[in-house]
C-alpha cells in the first residue's frame, strides 16, 4: 500500500503505458488476421442475414420483402428432393470415405509398415492414395468424365463395347453414383495422411507384447490400432460431414446437378441461386439456413475436441 | 570393404516376416481404381484418336486454340504463369497474416482470447458457398469483380481461420526457454518472435505454404464464378476447353488430357519434394 502511494505521477504513467504496450502487442499480431476476417467474413455474413429480407437479384436491386423468401424455401415443392439426395450423398459419402481409408491405412501402415517392416512399399502405396487429393478438382472431375464417358471416348463403355457388351449411359442413368463415387474416393484419399501417422504413434512395444501374448495381427487390428484411430476418425468424420454437405463444386464439374436435378444437393442449389438464377435474395435466405448448420457442427466440434483445453495459458506476463 | 561388410549385414538382419504378397496383391487390386484413370489419361495424351504415339496434343503450351466462332484460347504458358501468381501471392497472404496471429494464440494474454480461439474453431467450419452471394455483392461494391486479387483476397479470408488453429498447433510445442532466453538477454517481444520462435516453428510454416499453395493452385470456382475471361488461370482455361457442342468436346480427348497432365505435374512434383517435411510435421501438428 505504502509503495503504491509512494509512486510519483511519472512512474505511474510509465506504468500504464507499459501494460498498454503488452495487451497491446497480441492484437497488434492480429490486425492483418482481424481486418480481413471482417472485411471478407464478418461483413458479408451481415450482407447475407440484410439481402435473405429482400428481392435483390441480378439488376443489383431490390426492395425490403420480410419473410417471403423464407416462406417460398418452405413452399418450393423441389425442397423435399434436394434435402432428400442432401442426406443421401452426405451419409453415404462419409461412411464409405472414412470406412475406405481405414482401410488403406491399416494395409500400408499397419500390415506393410508394421507387421512385415516394408516401409518403403508401405510410402509409395500411401502416396499412391494421397494423388487424387492432391489433384485440381477440375482435373480430377474430367478425368472420371473421360473414363465413364460416351462410347467413343469413355474408358468403361470401350471396355464394354470390346466384350460385346451394350454401353451404359452412366451421367443420365447413375449420376448419383458417379457422383457419390468420386467424392468418396477424394474424401478417402484426403483423410489418410491424418489416419496414418495416428497408427504409426502407436508405440512398437504395445504390438510387440500383444503379439508375444499370442494376439493373432487381425486381432491387434481390431484392439488396438481402431483404438488408436478414435479422436482421428471423429475428427475426420465430422469434417467430412461439412465438407460433403457444402460440395458444389464437384457437382458442377461432373453432373451439373442433372439429370433432372438428380444430384442437386443443398449447397449445389444455393450456388445455383447464385449463379445461374442470380436470384440473390432468395439465395441468402437459403445459405442463411447453411451457416446455422455449420455453425451447429463447429459449436459441437469445440464440445467435442475440448477446444478450452487446448488454449493453455501462456507462461509470461510481459 | 566397408561397404562389403554392411552388405552382408543388411542380409543377415533382414527378419522382415514373409506372406507379404497377399497384401500387396489386395493393396494393387483396390488401387486400380485410381491408377487406371490416372494411366488412361496419361495414355491419351501421348497416343492420336487411333491409338498411335505423338507428341501433336502438347502443341496447345505454345500455340493458339480454336474453340468455336472465332473464339481463341491463348498458348498455355500464360495461364499456367498466372496460376503459379495466383497460388503464390495466396501463399504468402495466408502466411503473413496466419503465423503473427497464430503466435499471439499460442503465446500472449489478451482480453477475449478463449471466446476468439472458439470464433476461430467455428469460421474454420464456414462454408464458402454460403457466403458466395455476399460476395458476388461485396466484389462488385469494391471495384474488385474481374481481378485476381478479390479472388486472393477471398480464398485468404476463408483459409486463413483454419491456418491459423494449425499454427497455433506448432507454436504451442515450441520450447518457453529459448523465449525466456531471448526476452531476459532483452529482446522485445516481436524480436523474440521472429528472430527465435519463427526459425523454430519453420516445418509448420512449410505446411501452410503448402497448402494453402495447393488450394490457390486448384481453385476453379470461385474464379470462374468472378473472372470473365476464358484463360485467367490454368483451372479456367481448362474449363474454357471443357465447352462442349452437342454433347461433345470441341477439344479433343487428347489435348484435354495432355492440358490435365500439365496441370497437375507441378502439383506432384511439388509435393514430393517436400513429402517428408509434411509427412513428418502432420504426425506432431495434428490436433490429437
Amino acid at each position: 500500500m505504502e509503495k503504491e502511494s509512494s509512486k510519483t505521477k511519472k512512474d505511474r504513467m510509465a506504468d500504464r503505458r507499459a501494460r498498454l504496450r503488452v495487451q497491446g502487442f497480441p492484437f497488434a499480431m492480429m490486425t492483418p488476421f482481424l481486418i480481413i476476417t471482417s472485411i471478407f467474413v464478418v461483413v458479408p455474413i451481415i450482407i447475407m442475414f440484410i439481402l435473405s429480407f429482400t428481392d435483390f437479384n441480378f439488376s443489383m436491386k431490390g426492395s425490403f420483402i420480410g419473410l417471403r423468401n423464407y416462406r417460398q424455401i418452405f413452399g418450393y415443392p423441389g425442397m423435399g428432393q434436394i434435402l432428400l439426395q442432401t442426406f443421401l450423398f452426405v451419409g453415404v459419402s462419409v461412411v464409405f470415405s472414412v470406412l475406405g481409408s481405414i482401410f488403406i491405412v491399416i494395409i500400408t501402415t499397419f500390415y506393410l509398415d508394421i507387421i512385415y517392416k516394408r516401409k518403403k512399399l508401405g510410402l509409395l502405396f500411401r502416396v499412391l492414395w494421397l494423388v487424387p487429393d492432391l489433384t485440381p478438382t477440375i482435373v480430377y472431375m474430367f478425368m472420371w468424365k473421360f473414363v465413364f464417358g460416351a462410347e467413343n471416348y469413355g474408358l468403361i463403355n470401350k471396355f464394354l463395347a470390346f466384350f460385346g457388351l451394350p454401353s451404359v449411359a452412366w451421367f443420365t442413368d447413375y449420376a448419383m453414383f458417379l457422383l457419390l463415387f468420386t467424392t468418396i474416393l477424394k474424401a478417402a484419399s484426403g483423410s489418410v495422411i491424418l489416419f496414418s501417422s495416428a497408427v504409426s504413434q502407436i508405440p512398437e512395444n504395445v504390438i510387440q507384447s500383444a503379439k508375444v501374448d499370442g494376439a493373432s495381427s487381425l486381432t491387434i487390428c481390431f484392439k488396438i490400432v481402431l483404438s488408436y484411430l478414435r479422436w482421428p476418425i471423429m475428427q475426420k468424420t465430422l469434417w467430412t460431414i461439412l465438407g460433403s454437405f457444402c460440395t458444389y463444386e464437384s457437382i458442377k464439374l461432373l453432373t451439373d446437378g442433372g439429370p433432372m436435378a438428380k444430384t442437386t444437393t443443398y449447397a449445389y442449389y444455393i450456388y445455383q441461386n447464385a449463379y445461374d438464377f442470380q436470384e440473390y435474395g432468395y439465395g441468402a435466405a437459403l445459405s442463411v439456413f447453411m451457416v446455422i448448420m455449420s455453425t451447429a457442427l463447429g459449436m459441437l466440434m469445440l464440445r467435442i475436441f475440448k477446444i478450452d483445453k487446448q488454449m493453455q495459458d501462456p507462461r509470461m506476463d510481459i | 570393404m566397408d561397404t562389403k561388410r554392411r552388405f552382408f549385414e543388411r542380409v543377415q538382419v533382414d527378419d522382415r516376416p514373409p506372406g507379404v504378397l497377399k497384401h500387396v496383391i489386395i493393396l494393387i487390386l483396390f488401387s486400380s481404381i485410381i491408377i487406371i484413370p490416372y494411366a488412361w489419361l496419361f495414355t491419351s495424351a501421348m497416343t492420336t484418336r487411333d491409338g498411335s504415339f505423338t507428341l501433336e496434343n502438347w502443341s496447345f503450351l505454345w500455340q493458339e486454340i480454336e474453340l468455336k466462332r472465332g473464339q481463341y484460347l491463348p498458348p498455355a504458358y500464360k495461364p499456367l504463369l498466372s496460376s503459379l501468381m495466383f497460388a503464390t501471392i495466396m501463399a504468402v497472404c495466408v502466411i503473413v497474416t496466419a503465423v503473427p496471429a497464430a503466435y499471439a494464440f499460442s503465446r500472449t494474454k489478451f482480453v477475449g482470447r478463449r471466446f476468439m480461439a472458439r470464433m476461430l474453431v467455428v469460421l474454420d467450419a464456414f462454408p464458402s458457398v454460403a457466403l458466395l452471394i455476399s460476395f458476388i455483392i461485396l466484389l462488385s461494391k469494391m471495384g474488385l469483380v474481374n481481378k485476381l486479387i478479390g479472388v486472393i483476397f477471398l480464398k485468404v479470408a476463408m483459409y486463413l481461420p483454419g491456418a491459423i488453429w494449425l499454427m497455433k498447433g506448432f507454436f504451442d510445442h515450441v520450447n518457453w526457454d529459448m523465449e525466456w532466453a531471448a526476452i531476459v538477454d532483452g529482446a522485445s517481444r516481436f524480436k523474440t518472435f521472429y528472430k527465435v520462435i519463427v526459425p523454430a516453428a519453420k516445418p509448420g510454416i512449410l505446411v501452410i505454404l503448402v497448402n494453402s499453395f495447393l488450394s490457390g493452385w486448384g481453385e476453379y470456382i470461385l474464379i470462374n464464378l468472378f473472372m470473365r475471361g476464358n484463360s485467367s488461370t490454368m483451372s479456367s482455361f481448362i474449363g474454357a476447353m471443357m465447352d462442349r457442342e452437342d454433347g461433345r468436346f470441341i477439344v479433343s480427348g487428347g489435348v484435354l488430357a495432355a492440358a490435365c497432365i500439365c496441370y497437375i505435374i507441378p502439383v506432384i512434383i511439388g509435393f514430393v519434394c517436400t513429402q517428408k517435411t509434411l509427412l513428418q510435421v502432420k504426425q506432431g501438428g495434428s490436433k490429437q
